[in-house]
């Protein structure tokens, strides 16, 4: 290696060393998912890796077994109906607790962030002890109810910070100009926040869709969610179509953030805009 | 409080219960419940169907865990949302002793009188084990042509290294049972498991012996050629050969296997008609065909197990099987156990 290329190699090394560094660091993150997906198309009757052959027969055994769709379709209304009540219930909170002059505001919002803090295991056993005490039992509602709490904190959070980096001079500007509040609210602030709303949403869902420990101890034969179902699944007959179950999750979660990016842009979801 | 505060509260407990189904189980219907997989697909089968064919009522089948299930009774005593539960043999009395469950005899389901009392004993009375599983002897036959007939000259010929030879490691839950069943195959008890640790050191010590943490692992190191041979439950590995792995074989130790059961029972606070669902779990027929999709053996005693099931079966004489006392010191006495293996031998 002559001295010019060593001086051209040397003075790259920084960007170099940063691109191997995210190489590293996608294949850290993308690779269990990428095996999994793999695995999903095997044919073989057990879990391996590499997979041998490649074959659809474990998505038909998930289209075939009717716990697998039943709760497949429980998780993803329940992640939507999350989504709606975690937004009706805490964007008046984030507005509030941001902007709102009330008092203790700021310990008011640790109270609602406070779920993030708690092992989730212990707060759907507490959930559904005090749910069952308040008579909603084991049921849908309980079920929505427990998710509603731990998705709260994640539209209150994005819906405050999106919130907070908005000048409070186009409201003041609105009002001196003779807007209500519900017309400040309809016309200036909700357009505004508009992508806190969606992260929040966005995140809600996802948070309902992919939990176990709070979903657990909310099954039934109606309420069962998908992920309920896989772990009692591969407890006792671990296949290939849990890999595919998997699979289909994920889909789900990749249309949900193609969807956004469609209708608003990924980019416009981040407090910094 | 006031009348409008009372009204309001009221209204949206009345209306959340509405919605929330909760309480809109007809009187008529069940809940019953089952592990996932071809567990659920037998239980609606075998016996839920049966159920719902004789008496005209429906069961509805839930799917997930006996943890999961008694947290809910517990919370529910008064209406509970599961009728009938199926749990292991410790999850079983320790449901009886925490009152979750009811004591069950023949008075209440005819046919316990028909099961063997091996299976009544391993709950202590709580009802019965309706089926049961037992850690056999698999192995590949093209590798092992000669394979052991006793789990001694099992081990004897793992650490002379005729094979290589996989064990569940003790992350796996029953493995302080195991321990025991060893401790009582050379000598020992429940009192004395050094026995079982004087066997383990020298498989260790041997370098022939690997460890299955998972039981898809020990199907995966059988099918890559990593085990030869191992230690592993009679239904999993005859559902693996009927799969196309008829390579590998199933050798029932002539000097008895450990079995493990799985319970049913009526939870307290439950309708009667789950006695009815009961009684069919623990008739012949129903169980036959429960023994046919799971390749379980099964535990009443006038089964007549299908031509498949027969060859295949661990007769209740072969099967080590701990008392309700025993269970209770290695329920005591697992943690000290675990310790001592991870000190001791690692695998």
């Amino acid at each position: 290696m002559n001295s010019r290329s060593w001086f051209r190699l040397k003075q790259n090394a920084p960007k170099l060393s940063m691109l191997a560094y995210m190489v590293l660091f996608f294949i850290f993150l993308l690779g269990p998912i990428l095996i999994v997906v793999a695995i999903s198309f095997t044919e073989t009757e057990y879990v391996a890796f590499p997979p041998k052959g490649f074959s659809l027969r474990w998505y038909e055994r998930f289209f075939e077994y009717d716990a697998f769709v039943d709760s497949f379709i429980v998780s993803v209304e329940l992640a939507i109906a999350t989504a709606v009540l975690g937004v009706g219930l805490g964007v008046p909170a984030a507005l509030a607790v941001t902007r709102g002059h009330v008092p203790y505001a700021n310990t008011i919002m640790t109270f609602l962030l406070s779920p993030l803090s708690m092992p989730l295991i212990v707060m759907g056993f507490a959930l559904l002890f005090y749910l069952s005490a308040l008579g909603f039992g084991v049921s849908f509602l309980s079920l929505l109810i427990a998710h509603t709490v731990i998705s709260l904190p994640y539209v209150v959070r994005t819906v405050a910070g999106v919130y907070r980096g908005i000048s409070p001079d186009f409201e003041e500007s609105a009002a001196v100009l003779g807007a209500n509040r519900l017309q400040i609210f309809w016309n200036i602030t909700l357009p505004m926040i508009k992508p806190g709303i969606f992260a929040g949403m966005l995140f809600a869902m996802l948070i309902s869709i992919d939990n176990l420990p709070i979903s657990f101890f909310f099954g039934s034969a109606d309420t069962n969610t998908l992920p309920v179902v896989m772990l009692s699944y591969l407890e006792h007959q671990f296949d290939p179509s849990i890999a595919a179950a998997s699979c289909i999750q994920l889909i789900v979660a990749v249309i949900g953030l193609f969807i956004v990016e469609r209708i608003y842009g990924l980019d416009a979801m981040t407090p910094a805009t | 409080m006031s009348r409008s505060k009372r009204w309001i509260q009221g209204s949206i407990v009345g209306s959340a219960m509405l919605f929330s189904g909760a309480g809109t189980v007809s009187a008529e219907e069940i809940t019953v419940t089952s592990f996932g997989g071809i567990w659920e697909t037998a239980i609606t089968n075998c016996f839920a169907a049966e159920y719902e064919k004789r008496t005209g009522r429906k069961a509805n089948v839930t799917i997930g865990s006996p943890a999961q299930w008694m947290s809910q009774i517990e919370a529910n005593p008064d209406n509970p949302p599961i009728d009938v539960i199926v749990s292991t043999q410790s999850q079983t009395v320790a449901a009886g002793e925490g009152g979750l469950i009811s004591r069950a005899g023949p008075n209440e389901i005819p046919n316990l009188a028909d099961v063997d009392p091996l299976f009544i004993d391993a709950v202590d009375g709580w009802g019965g084990c309706f089926d049961f599983g037992s850690f056999v002897i698999a192995y590949n036959k093209d590798t092992v042509k000669n394979p052991p007939k006793s789990l001694k000259e099992f081990m004897d010929r793992t650490i002379a290294g005729d094979w290589v030879a996989s064990f569940p490691s003790i992350t796996y839950a029953i493995m302080p049972d195991i321990i025991w069943s060893f401790a009582e195959l050379y000598g020992g008890s429940a009192d004395n498991v050094d026995p079982a640790f004087e066997i383990f050191k020298k498989i260790k010590a041997s370098g022939n012996a690997i460890a299955w943490a998972s039981v898809t692992d020990f199907l995966n190191q059988m099918s890559t050629g990593d085990a030869d041979i191992g230690m592993y439950w009679d239904g999993r590995a005859y559902s693996f050969i009927d799969k196309g792995n008829d390579w590998m074989g199933v050798i029932t130790p002539t000097d008895k296997a450990y079995m493990s059961c799985v319970a049913m029972n009526k939870s307290k606070g439950a309708p009667d008609a789950a006695w009815e669902y009961l009684n069919i779990v623990f008739e012949p027929g129903p169980q036959s065909c429960f023994s046919d999709y799971l390749n379980y053996g099964v535990t009443n005693q006038k089964v007549q197990y299908s031509e498949k099931m027969k060859n295949r079966v661990t007769w209740p004489k072969d099967l080590r099987a701990p008392s309700t006392a025993t269970s209770r010191k290695i329920a005591e006495n697992a943690a000290d156990w675990i310790e001592r293996w991870n000190k001791e031998i690692g695998l």
